[in-house]
C-alpha cells in the first residue's frame, strides 16, 4: 500500500499547478447546477404538485441524485484521459513499472487518487446541500462515502478501458453514448417509474442507478436493508472487477 | 519578374526585435539562383529569425528584405507560393496520414488533385516513405517525419527551398539519408537555403556560408574559403592535466600560430600538427593524448567568437 | 479596440472564399477518419430532449402557455449549437494552434491567416446547419409520433437559418476565446465561469423571468439567452419585434468576435 501512495503523491504534485481552476470547478458547479435546476427547475416541478418520493420539494429530491452522478462524472473523466495520457502519450507508467513499484501499486495508486477528487467533490457538494437548506438531517454526510462508491464503481472499469486506447477518440463516444444517458436516464432528474416501462425493467442492471437509490435512500430515510445491500453489492462487484480487469490490461500494456 | 541572374533573396541592414530583445541585427546578404546557402551559427545567432522573415512568417522590423524581387510585407501569398520551407521544429498535419499529408498540402497551393496525387507518389519515392503512406503521422520516427516535411516543401515544385536546422536531433544514419536527398535536389538546380550549428552539414552541402553570431554577421565565404581565412590547415589538440597546462602557460603559447584553451583541451593551430607536437615532447610536458586533424568550421568559429558552436 | 474598427477589414485582411474552402476540404478529409465524433456530437441534445419528454416533462406544468417539452427543445437546439463550438472550436482548434502547430505548417503555403480563420469558421457552420436541421426534422417527427407536439408555428421553419445564425455565431466567439486562452489549465475556468453558468441560467430549462428582474440588463450580454430566446420564438410563433434584436445581437457579435480573432490570430501565428 505505502508504494501506491506513492502515485498518490505523484498526482499532488502535478494537481499543484493546476488546483486554482479545479477547485473553482468543483466548489462552483454545485452551487450553480443546484441553483439552476433544484430551485430554477424545482420551481416548475413544485407547481406541477408530481408526487415525489418522501414528498419533498424538487431540490431535495434531485440533490442527492445528482451528487452521485457528479461523482461518476468526476471519476469517469479522472479515469480516462489522463490515464491513456500517461499510458500511451506520455509513457509516464513504463517509467514508474521500471522502478520497483508493482503493476497493483500504480492501479490502486489511481484509485486513491480518484477517490480524494471524489471525496472533494462529495464534500463541497454536501456544504452546498446545507447552503440551500435541501440537508433534512446530519445524516446527509453518509451520502459521502455513498457518493464516492458510485464514483469508484465506474472509475476502475474505465481506466481498465483507458489502458488499451490509442487515442482520445473512443473516449467521445464513452460518454456520449454512455455516461450522457445512464446521466439522464437514471432516475436523477426525475423518479425512474416515470420511465416506460421496458426502460423501467432495464434501470436496475445499470450502475448509475443503484448509485443514486443508494445516496437518495440515505439522505431521504427510504432506504430499507435488503436494498442498500442490493446497491451495496451492486457497486463493490463493479469496483472489483473493475481493479482486477484494469490491472490485467496495464499488465499488457506494461509487460509487453 | 527577377532577372535569371537576380538574387533570389536580397536583405539590406536587415532586423528583427522582440521587445527589447535583438535577434537579428542589421544583416546585409543576397542568395543567389542555383547556389546552396548556409547560416551557420550556435543557438541564438539570429539564423532561425531570419530564416522565418524570408519564409513570411515573421514580419520584418526594418532594414530591406526582397524574395523573389518581392516585398514579404505585401506579397507574402505570391512568395510563399513559390517556396519550400522545412521548419526546425516538424509542424506536419497530425491528423492526417502521411500521403494525406502531401495531398492536403498540394490543395493549399491550388495544385489540382490529379497532379497532387501523381506528385505525391513521386514524393513519398523520394523520401523513401512508400511504405509508410498510409499511417497516421504520430506513428513514424523522428527522421521519417523530417522527410515526411522535406517532401511536403517540395510539393509545390519551388523555386527556393528554406531549411531550418534540417538535421538537428537526428541519428547519423537518418542524417545521411537527408544529406544525400538534399544534394540531389542541389545538383537538379533548386536553390537551397538553409541554417546549421553542424559544421559537417555545412560543409557538406553548403556552396556558400555566412556566419552569424548574435544576430550579426562574422564572416561570408565558402566553406574551404574561410578555413583558409581564419584558420590553419591542421589542428593539434592536445589534453594534459590542469597543474602541466598552468605551469607552462607561457611556453605553450609560443607553438604553432594561434592557440585556444578550451576546458578539456588545448588547441594547436598550425600547418604542421605533427611538428608541433614534437615540439611539445621535445619540452618534455607529460601528454595525456595527442590528435591531429585537418581544420574544420568548428575552429573557424572558435576564433572568430572565441566560442564553440554547440555548448 | 473601438467598435468601427472591429467591424471593418483593412483590405489585406479580407480573406479568399476559395482558400478558405481549402480549410473545410482538410476538415472533410481529417473527419473521414473519425466520422464518429461529428454523429455522436448530434445526438446529446436529442438524449436530453429524450429525457425530458419522458420523465422530467410530466413532472412540469406547462410554461408559458407551452408543454415543457416544447419549451425546451428550441433552449436544447441553442446549447449544441453553442457545445458544438466549443468542442469543435474551442478545444480543436486550441490544440492545432498551440500543441500540433498545424496552422503554422499551413501558412507557409500561400494560406494566409484570415483564409485559415474563415476556414475553420465555414466548418463549424456546416457541422451546425447538418445539426440544427437534422434536429429539427426529428424533433418533429416526434412530436407527430409520439406528442405533444415540439413546433408549434410554421415559423418553426426559419429556425433552421437561424439556428444557423446562432452556429456561426457562436463559432466566431469561440474562435475569439481559443486566441485569448494561452495555457490548458484556463480550459477549467472557461467551461466552469463561462460555458457552465450559461448553459444553466439562459432561459433553456426554466424561463429567466423567475431570476431577479434586476439581472435584465446581465441577459442582454449573455449569447445563449438571446440564441435561445430567437429560436424559442420561432419555432413557439411568438414572434415580435424583439427577436430582431436578438438576431442583430448575434449577428454583430459573431462579426466583431470574428475580426478580432483574426487579428490575435495574426499576431499568435504571425510574430
Amino acid at each position: 500500500m505505502p508504494n501506491a501512495l506513492r502515485i498518490v503523491q505523484r498526482n499532488a504534485l502535478v494537481y499543484r499547478r493546476t488546483w486554482r481552476g479545479n477547485v473553482l470547478m468543483t466548489v462552483v458547479q454545485p452551487v450553480l447546477v443546484l441553483s439552476a435546476m433544484g430551485l430554477g427547475v424545482g420551481a416548475l416541478v413544485d407547481r406541477g404538485g408530481a408526487a415525489l418520493p418522501g414528498n419533498v420539494p424538487y431540490l431535495v429530491f434531485l440533490a442527492p441524485g445528482l451528487l452521485a452522478a457528479t461523482c461518476m462524472q468526476t471519476a469517469s473523466f479522472e479515469s480516462s484521459f489522463p490515464i491513456s495520457g500517461k499510458m500511451t502519450w506520455q509513457k509516464n507508467y513504463h517509467a514508474i513499472a521500471g522502478t520497483p513499484m508493482r503493476i497493483v501499486d500504480i492501479v490502486a495508486g489511481e484509485l486513491a487518487w480518484v477517490a480524494l477528487r471524489l471525496l472533494a467533490v462529495s464534500v463541497a457538494f454536501t456544504a452546498a446541500l446545507f447552503a440551500f437548506g435541501a440537508a433534512r438531517s446530519p445524516l446527509v454526510l453518509a451520502a459521502v462515502p455513498a457518493a464516492i462508491l458510485t464514483g469508484l464503481a465506474f472509475s476502475a472499469p474505465i481506466m481498465a478501458f483507458a489502458a488499451t486506447l490509442k487515442n482520445g477518440g473512443n473516449f467521445n463516444a464513452l460518454f456520449r453514448f454512455i455516461i450522457t444517458p445512464l446521466f439522464l436516464f437514471s432516475g436523477v432528474y426525475f423518479p425512474v417509474t416515470r420511465l416506460p416501462e421496458w426502460l423501467q425493467r432495464a434501470a436496475p442492471w445499470t450502475p448509475l442507478y443503484h448509485g443514486v437509490e443508494l445516496t437518495r435512500g440515505l439522505v431521504l430515510h427510504t432506504l430499507t436493508w435488503p436494498s442498500a445491500a442490493v446497491h451495496l453489492a451492486y457497486l463493490l462487484v463493479m469496483c472489483g472487477s473493475g481493479t482486477v480487469a484494469a490491472v490485467w490490461t496495464f499488465s499488457g500494456k506494461l509487460r509487453a | 519578374m527577377p532577372s535569371a541572374s537576380g538574387p533570389l533573396v536580397l536583405a539590406r541592414a536587415l532586423r528583427k526585435t522582440f521587445g527589447s530583445f535583438t535577434a537579428v541585427d542589421g544583416i546585409d546578404f543576397e542568395v543567389r539562383p542555383g547556389e546552396a546557402f548556409g547560416f551557420l551559427g550556435p543557438n541564438g545567432a539570429g539564423k532561425t529569425s531570419t530564416m522565418r522573415m524570408i519564409a513570411c512568417a515573421s514580419p520584418v522590423t526594418s532594414g530591406e528584405l526582397r524574395v523573389f524581387d518581392r516585398d514579404p510585407r505585401t506579397d507574402a501569398s505570391a512568395i510563399k507560393a513559390r517556396l519550400g520551407v522545412v521548419p526546425q521544429a516538424d509542424n506536419l498535419d497530425a491528423e492526417l496520414t502521411v500521403r494525406e499529408n502531401l495531398l492536403m498540402y498540394a490543395r493549399y497551393f491550388d495544385i489540382p488533385q490529379r497532379v497532387a496525387r501523381d506528385r505525391a507518389e513521386e514524393l513519398l519515392a523520394f523520401v523513401q516513405l512508400a511504405e509508410r503512406r498510409d499511417s497516421q503521422v504520430e506513428t513514424l520516427s523522428g527522421g521519417m517525419k523530417r522527410r515526411l516535411t522535406i517532401a511536403r516543401a517540395l510539393v509545390n515544385e519551388p523555386e527556393l527551398i528554406l531549411l531550418d536546422e534540417p538535421t538537428t536531433g537526428l541519428d547519423p544514419q537518418a542524417r545521411h539519408l537527408i544529406w544525400e536527398r538534399l544534394y540531389r535536389l542541389k545538383r537538379q538546380g533548386t536553390t537551397l537555403l538553409l541554417t546549421t550549428h553542424y559544421m559537417d552539414e555545412a560543409e557538406q552541402l553548403c556552396d556558400r556560408l555566412l556566419v552569424m553570431d548574435k544576430g550579426r554577421i562574422v564572416a561570408e565565404g565558402s566553406p574551404r574559403e574561410l578555413i583558409a581565412r581564419y584558420v590553419t590547415r591542421e589542428v593539434l589538440e592536445v589534453r594534459m592535466t590542469d597543474e602541466v597546462r598552468a605551469a607552462n602557460a607561457g611556453r605553450l603559447a609560443t607553438l604553432g600560430t594561434h592557440l585556444e584553451h578550451l576546458p578539456e583541451r588545448l588547441q594547436f593551430y598550425a600547418d604542421d600538427g605533427e611538428q608541433v607536437l614534437e615540439q611539445i615532447h621535445q619540452m618534455g610536458l607529460p601528454v595525456e593524448r595527442a590528435l591531429v586533424r585537418r581544420a574544420t568550421l568548428e575552429d573557424v568559429f572558435l576564433r572568430l567568437t572565441g566560442r564553440t558552436l554547440i555548448d | 479596440m473601438p467598435w468601427p474598427e472591429l467591424l471593418t477589414m483593412r483590405r489585406d485582411e479580407v480573406p479568399s472564399l476559395r482558400r478558405a474552402l481549402r480549410m473545410v476540404q482538410r476538415s472533410l478529409m481529417v473527419y473521414r477518419h473519425s466520422w464518429m465524433v461529428i454523429v455522436s456530437g448530434f445526438f446529446e441534445p436529442l438524449f436530453y430532449l429524450l429525457s425530458v419528454g419522458v420523465g422530467l416533462g410530466g413532472m412540469v406544468s406547462d410554461v408559458g402557455g407551452i408543454s415543457y417539452t416544447a419549451f425546451i427543445a428550441p433552449g436544447l437546439l441553442a446549447s449544441s449549437c453553442m457545445n458544438g463550438a466549443v468542442s469543435d472550436g474551442f478545444f480543436n482548434i486550441w490544440f492545432k494552434l498551440h500543441y500540433q502547430k498545424t496552422y503554422d505548417g499551413i501558412l507557409a503555403t500561400p494560406m494566409r491567416v484570415s483564409d485559415v480563420a474563415l476556414g475553420e469558421l465555414l466548418w463549424a457552420l456546416m457541422r451546425g446547419s447538418i445539426y440544427a436541421t437534422t434536429f429539427l426534422v426529428l424533433v418533429a417527427v416526434m412530436g407527430e409520433v409520439w406528442g405533444p407536439p415540439v413546433l408549434l408555428s410554421p415559423t418553426a421553419l426559419l429556425a433552421a437559418p437561424a439556428a444557423i445564425i446562432v452556429a456561426a455565431s457562436f463559432s466566431a466567439m469561440a474562435l475569439l476565446l481559443t486566441t485569448l486562452v494561452s495555457r490548458r489549465e484556463q480550459f477549467d475556468y472557461v467551461m466552469g465561469l463561462l460555458v457552465m453558468p450559461m448553459f444553466l441560467f439562459s432561459g433553456i430549462f426554466f424561463p429567466v423571468s423567475q431570476m431577479p428582474s434586476a439581472l435584465w440588463w446581465v441577459f442582454q450580454l449573455v449569447p445563449l439567452y438571446h440564441a435561445v430566446e430567437l429560436l424559442r420564438g420561432l419555432t413557439t410563433g411568438h414572434v415580435a419585434p424583439v427577436l430582431l434584436w436578438h438576431l442583430t445581437f448575434l449577428l454583430l457579435g459573431g462579426a466583431a468576435a470574428f475580426v478580432a480573432a483574426m487579428r490575435r490570430l495574426d499576431r499568435t501565428l504571425i510574430k
